[in-house]
């Protein structure tokens, strides 16, 4: 059985105080507090490239689950803001950066906030395809690349982070069928602007976007592993802001202690949200939702299971 | 059975406003009696979910009063 082992992260000690830039953009703190949700942002030092945020996730997973780089059968990188223009693929840097070996395959993919749930099914079939025993999912997408600070709709939202998760033979969570889709016919409501280089994002389609077709898609997810919104614990929903994960979880009829909002202090960290929200999961936790929604439009959902000690499946 | 003023002051207050719109007057604007961007988002959907309508991002603007709503929905035929 491959699942996830062991989470690591990476959150950058700096900080955009939205609180002070507010006034420029004619919203209140209320507004910040209530609504977008974030209250600060994590932002990068402006050395630091996209896989150093990888390799500094994955010192913090070598700090919780001792894992050896000779270990290390693959690596995966989701990121759609890589070192350079991406070419070479940043998983490349990565597996240089940290000294992995030879026989360690790396490859990125390109995906947005959805990134995480895909790509925790890309490997995990990657790997059992393949025969591996141990790989790691970094997620890296950092939006200051590409933020326009002058922009209200974007420049109050994204914070920068990583996250490394092990995936191997000797998991705490396993995951349950997956649901994905895409409306490609809306990709140009978050784009980065050909004329500008920047970020643009069509506010009111990505809401309507999450507010209907995100809740559906964990309804048939759930249905799907013969379970209902009763049966799961906890709902690690991707933190687009505050409003977008208040207005899912109401709209599943959710409570909101089991679906909370949590990125006030740094931010929409795109793919890493959901593995950061997993990395301080309770050990009371039994099943987890995930589910990420964002660019493309793309949309996924699946269920973790954590696995109890010594089960074999 | 066409649409009314108290059905889309209803409508909206459903959609989960944080402004109170209890009293609003009918050519009241929204956005100065405290419906917010977001929250605006939230009654757009809550109208094209209700009524089986798409509005389009440029008919946005000038939906900014109850009056506006119920005359814009009764040209769509609700």
């Amino acid at each position: 059985m491959i699942g996830i082992q062991a989470i690591g992260t990476y959150i950058p000690a700096g900080r955009i105080d939205n609180r002070e830039r507010a006034p420029r953009f004619e919203v209140d703190e209320a507004f910040l507090r209530e609504k977008s949700g974030m209250l600060r942002l994590a932002i990068r030092e402006p050395s630091e490239e996209t896989s150093d945020l990888c390799c500094k996730a994955f010192a913090d997973l070598q700090r919780k689950a001792g894992l050896r780089l000779e270990q290390v059968d693959c690596i995966v990188v989701c990121t759609q803001n890589p070192d350079g223009r991406g070419l070479p693929h940043t998983s490349a840097a990565v597996h240089a950066a940290l000294g992995l070996p030879d026989a360690c395959a790396a490859f990125d993919i390109s995906l947005g906030c959805s990134g995480f749930v895909y790509g925790l099914s890309a490997i995990q079939c990657f790997m059992e395809g393949n025969g591996f025993r141990c790989g790691v999912l970094f997620t890296a997408d950092p939006y200051s690349k590409i933020i326009d600070p002058q922009d209200k709709s974007t420049s109050l939202l994204f914070g920068d982070a990583a996250a490394a998760t092990l995936i191997s033979d000797t998991p705490i969570w396993r995951t349950g069928r997956f649901m994905f889709g895409s409306h490609g016919q809306d990709r140009d409501a978050i784009q980065v602007d050909p004329a500008t280089g920047k970020l643009s994002l069509n506010g009111r389609a990505v809401f309507t976007f999450s507010a209907t077709v995100v809740p559906n898609n964990i309804k048939t997810m759930l249905e799907a592993n013969g379970l209902s919104i009763d049966d799961i614990d906890y709902f690690a929903l991707h933190q687009g802001s505050r409003y977008i994960v208040d207005t899912i979880r109401k709209r599943l009829g959710i409570a909101e202690q089991k679906a909370p909002f949590v990125a006030a202090d740094y931010g929409n960290t795109v793919c890493s949200s959901i593995p950061i929200i997993l990395s301080t999961a309770p050990a009371e936790l039994r099943r987890i939702v995930i589910a990420g929604f964002g660019v493309g439009l793309s949309w996924a959902s699946s269920v973790l299971y954590r696995v109890e000690q010594g089960a074999t499946e | 059975m066409t649409v009314s003023q108290e059905q889309i002051v209803s409508l909206i207050q459903g959609a989960g406003v944080s402004a109170d719109i209890s009293g609003i007057k009918g050519d009241a604007s929204l956005r100065k009696a405290g419906v917010d961007s977001l929250d605006m988002m939230n009654v757009l959907l809550a109208i094209e979910e209700k009524f089986g309508i798409k509005i389009p991002d440029d008919d946005i603007d000038d939906l900014d009063t109850v009056e506006n709503i119920v005359s814009y929905l009764r040209k769509r035929g609700s």
